[in-house]
This record gives structure tokens, sequence and C-alpha cells, in this order.
């Protein structure tokens, strides 16, 4: 049989049992839309993730304590940095930039307004390493950080949410007890480390440290390195273990009391997680895509049956087991790529609300359909109408046609 | 002298039930001109049917020789036996055999799907075909729209659409009142003038009258 009339004998016989050729995807088609979904939304999430780390810079380093590598600060390490640490690695590291912050949250409130933000002590060099523009007033400066000055800077955000469209240099807010003049204002800067940057107040490292915490701890310090960023890692880590007073001689990560990491280390770990986690969503997909392959076999079981005669007539009249075994075949996989398409299409559907939801929690999620995932989809709906019509269409092109005109 | 269009000799057939051998055909001698009518008679379990088979290369001998217009034919592999079906061969049933979902006209071009014909001449062939078995106003009807005459006439169609050598009809009056089955008879002996070679199974001697020979089977050999 000529290819144009081996497909449109599989077209027509689907399109005649439209419900139950419906019905028989729809194994597949919930598995390749859950394939699209997943893959959207792990797409979505490593790139909301990479964003939040990325585009500072390859020369950035962070020290965290603890020795348990990268990601955000932990609340749950006991904090072994202090602005010793950073004082000692400002002049003996090789960095242009070394920066402290203490992060904490309290209640703020200025005239009528309050509410509940992020605080970050920092000092001057903080928008060095965080580029940031300032709209109005000035950032902190070194007299405020050695003076430990009651001062704020405020994110952009939360002078609208304190002041609205007032002016606020030189008004006054409250954070916790601590009365503070504001300074400053920084324009919009987004996200950052899961933090929204622009509901941040800024305080003098210094100022949130005796006046709000009553602590010496930083939360973590963050430089710029000169030269290779591998020795400048050693380096901060040599610095650290002498002001530390750890003996570490063979340089074992895990005998130190706080962690140095670059960008790269945070993007690699990410990334590891973020293929470990598609081959996870990957492996559920597979079984469901089995679990629609094994439908399709079944109805495709029962479909040669029910065709029997029709098998034996076709046979009689000249057709081959060739002809006979294709035209299975090709209702197989007609099956299930279009059981593939229309998973496709669900699936950027479902997708794109799960983007909308998520777009109203998490600032600057991106909605994805990563276009490998349509590809593979395809293939693997062709693969899966292969593996699983090849059975029952090798049955009907086997039956005898004598027996198969005698059926009943 | 007219060409033997089919030529058995000493052909056996057994089948293999489990450990039970059952012979069905017991060294069957048989010639058949080319344009000759023929009808094979004989009680059920005599074999005609399996005889039938192997004839029309649906089935093998076990053995013996089956020449087919001077070919050896006995042992065809199961492509070869489809594509002679394809060519040479017009298929009657009892039961018609025409699939419900396709209308009349799709059913009678159906072996010209396999043979490749081209779509506008599938539609020029089928519908001439039927036009020649007075059905030409119905082509789009499905087979379930039809009486039993009717179906065995588009039947008809779809066998002759080939333009084959040799027509089998398998009890091709069976399921059909007296007038049908006289129609149906009509064009076969109407066939077997133009030329062709029918062969024809029935147990129904007034059926069997139209054929010109008549061979009697029993037990699995020739009787008559």
């Amino acid at each position: 049989m000529r290819i144009p009339d081996l497909v449109r004998t599989s077209s027509d016989s689907l399109r005649r049992n439209t419900s139950r050729s419906f019905l028989t995807v729809l194994g597949i088609v919930i598995g390749i839309a859950a394939v699209i979904v997943m893959l959207s939304i792990g797409q979505g999430a490593q790139g909301y993730v990479l964003n939040q780390v990325a585009n500072l810079g390859s020369d950035v380093l962070f020290v965290e304590s603890g020795n348990g590598g990268g990601g955000p600060p932990s609340p749950f390490v006991q904090q072994t940095l202090n602005l010793k640490d950073a004082a000692a690695l400002a002049k003996r590291g090789p960095f242009t930039v070394v920066s402290s912050v203490v992060i904490t949250n309290a209640a703020v409130s200025a005239q009528e307004n309050s509410t509940f933000t992020d605080i970050a002590g920092s000092d001057e060099f903080q928008l060095d390493i965080f580029p940031a523009e300032i709209a109005t007033g000035r950032f902190i400066d070194h007299e405020d950080v050695t003076s430990s000055a009651r001062v704020a800077v405020l994110g952009w955000d939360i002078a609208k949410d304190l002041f609205g469209d007032q002016d606020p240099i030189g008004e006054r807010i409250t954070i916790r007890n601590l009365p503070a003049r504001v300074i400053g204002v920084v324009t919009p800067q987004g996200s950052k480390f899961f933090s929204n940057l622009d509901k941040r107040i800024y305080l003098p490292v210094t100022t949130t440290q005796r006046e709000l915490l009553n602590v010496d701890y930083v939360s973590y310090i963050s430089m710029k390195a000169i030269g290779d960023i591998e020795i400048a890692k050693d380096e901060a880590r040599a610095i650290l273990r002498d002001t530390h007073a750890i003996d570490n001689p063979n340089a074992d990560l895990a005998k130190d009391d706080f962690s140095v990491s670059s960008q790269s280390d945070a993007v690699n770990i990410i990334a590891g997680v973020g293929f470990a986690l598609t081959l996870l969503l990957a492996s559920i997909a597979a079984i469901s895509l089995v679990v629609g392959g094994i439908g399709i076999m079944n109805m495709m079981l029962v479909s040669v049956t029910e065709r029997t005669r029709e098998i034996g007539l076709r046979k009689a009249i000249g057709g081959t087991e060739q002809d006979i075994l294709r035209q299975f075949l090709l209702e197989a996989i007609m099956l299930t790529i279009g059981g593939g398409v229309l998973g496709i299409t669900v699936g950027i559907f479902f997708s794109f609300l799960a983007s909308l939801a998520l777009k109203a929690f998490v600032d600057g999620w991106v909605f994805v359909i990563p276009p490998s995932a349509i590809i593979s989809a395809f293939l693997v709906s062709t693969v899966v109408g292969i593996a699983f019509g090849y059975y029952p269409a090798k049955r009907a092109a086997k039956l005898d046609p004598i027996e198969a005109l005698r059926y009943e | 002298m007219p060409e033997s269009i089919i030529e058995l000799k000493n052909l056996t057939k057994t089948y293999q039930n489990d450990d039970v051998e059952t012979l069905v055909l017991r060294g069957l001698d048989l010639t058949i001109q080319a344009g000759e009518f023929v009808a094979l008679m004989g009680p059920s379990g005599s074999g005609k049917s399996t005889l039938m088979h192997i004839l029309s290369f649906l089935d093998r001998p076990t053995n013996g020789s089956y020449m087919y217009r001077g070919r050896d034919v006995t042992a065809l592999t199961a492509d070869e036996r489809a594509a002679l079906r394809l060519s040479d061969i017009g298929f009657v049933f009892q039961a018609f055999h025409l699939l419900p979902k396709l209308n009349v006209l799709e059913n009678v071009m159906l072996p010209l799907v396999y043979a490749g014909a081209s779509i506008a001449d599938r539609k020029q062939r089928a519908t001439e075909a039927l036009q020649n078995v007075g059905l030409g106003e119905r082509l789009d009807f499905l087979p379930n729209q039809l009486s039993g005459g009717q179906k065995q006439r588009v039947a008809i169609a779809r066998a002759l659409i080939n333009n084959p050598s040799v027509i089998f009809a398998d009890e091709p009056t069976g399921n059909l009142d007296s007038v049908s089955s006289e129609q149906v008879l009509g064009i076969l002996s109407d066939l077997h003038r133009d030329g062709k070679t029918v062969v024809m199974v029935t147990h129904e001697p007034d059926a069997a009258a139209h054929a010109k020979r008549i061979i009697r089977m029993k037990d699995g050999v020739i009787t008559a």
C-alpha cells in the first residue's frame, strides 16, 4: 500500500471512532501535559533562582558562617563572622572591596504608617557589591559606620510604603524602638538572593549590631577579588583561619567555621539541583507515559480483535502482512502523536496558568516553555506509539485470513 | 484447445491439531480450463472449502502440486500468495465481508488501494464496476443501508475491480432470498460468458445448475 493511502486508511479508522480514540490517548495527553508543565515550572524555577544570584560579577566572593557551602545565609548556624574578620580581609587579602552586612527584620513606623520589613546593617561598600543607584539623598558613609549614626537609607518600595509620594529625606522613622533619620532612597533593584531589595532598609552595620540586635557578628561578608578567584578564595580562608585561630594546615574545609564561595559556585549548585530535579520529573513522566502506552496497547488489541474480519478481508483481497502491520502500527503512532500534540497544548496552557499564579507570589518569575520539552514530547509520543503499537499490529498482521474471515 | 488454468496433481492437505493429524484432502487430481464455470459441491466436511482456499491462494497444500497457469504455486510465500490474490483472484463470500464503515464506492475501491492505483483511476473503475452490477446510484450508501442482494452485488463489483482471471464464490447465495440469488447467479453466468473462470462452492443444487460443470466431493476426494 502506498504511504498516502496508508495514512488515509489509518486516520479514517481513527476518525470513525473519535471518542474512543480520544479516551485511549487520554493517558498520553495527561502524561505529556504533565511533562510540559513540570519542565516549564522546573526551568522557570531554575531561571528564577539563577537570576537571583547572577549578574553580581564573577569576581564576587561571599563568606558565611558555618562550613556548609553555598545558598542563602541560614539563621540556624552559629554566627562566627564579625567586623574584625572583614577588616583583616580588607587589609591582608587581594580584595578591592570588602563589605559586611548583618541582616535582620523589624517593625518599622513612620508618621502614621507602619510595616514589618528587612533590615540590612551595611557599611559604605554595600552598593559596590550590589550595584544600585541612589535616587535621592546619599548612602551610608564611613562616618556613619564609625559613629554608629542613627541614619537610614530606604529601598524604593519601602519608601513608598512609609511616605507615599512625600519626600522622605530628613524624616524620622522608628525601627523597633530605635529612631533614625532618613538620609537616602535607593532606586528599584528588584529581587536578589530571594529577598526583595526594594523593601529593605539600610542602617549602618554598627548601629544595627549595637542598638538594634546587641550582637557583634555580621551575617555575611562579600568582597570583590583581584586576580584568580580560586587563589583569592584560598587567601580569604587562610586569613580567616588566622583570625579565628583555627589550626588547619591541610586546608580541610570541614574544620572551618566559615565558608567562602563564589557566584559561580552558587550557580553550579543550583544548576546541579536543577538537573537532578529535571531527572526526577522526567522519570515520573516516563512512568505516566508507560502507563499511557499500556492503555494504547490494550485498546489496539481490542481494536484488532474487533476488526478481525476486516483484517481477513484485507488480506484476502491482496493486503500483505506488511500492509496490515503498517496500518495498525500507524494507527497507534497517530494516536500517540495526536495525544502528544494535545498534551503539549494542554501542558502549555496549564504552564501558563501556573506561571500566572506564581508571578503573583514570586517577584521576577518568568514563563518559559523549553523548546527541548516540546521536541522530546513529540519524540517520546512517537516512540510510545511504536513500542506499544507494534505487538497488536504484529498480531493483526499474523492473523490467518481464513480464520479471520470466519471470525464471528 | 482451451488453456488449463488450474492443474492439481495428487494434492493433499492435512491439519495438525496438537498430536492429531486430520487428512482433509486425500490426493486430488483436478484440471480447470480457463473460462470454465465450475461448481464445487459436497456435504460439510467434504473438503470443498479447504480446496477452494488452496485454489485461491488463501492456503497452501501439504503435498502434491498445484500449477496455476503453468506456474508451480505449491510453495509460494505468504507475500507471493497475497500478490497473486491481488492480481488474479476475485472473492465473493457468503457473508459479503463488506467493511461496514466504508461506503459502497470505498468498499469496491479497496483492492485498488492495495494495487496502488491513482485515486482518480480508482473512483472511475469502481464507479463503472458498480454501474455494471446495477448499483451506480448508491455509491455513497453504507453497507447496512443495502439489502442482502445489493450487498452481494457490491461484493461482486469489488471482486471484479482488479480484472481477475478467476472468481471464487464461496456459497454466494447462502444468505440471499431466491430473487436475489437468481440475480447474483445471473451475474456470475454473465462473467463466465465474458470469459472469466468462475469457481463456486455451493451445496444448493439450484445454484450449481448454473455452472457448466459440477465437481462433487466427499471425505476429501473428488467423487464426480
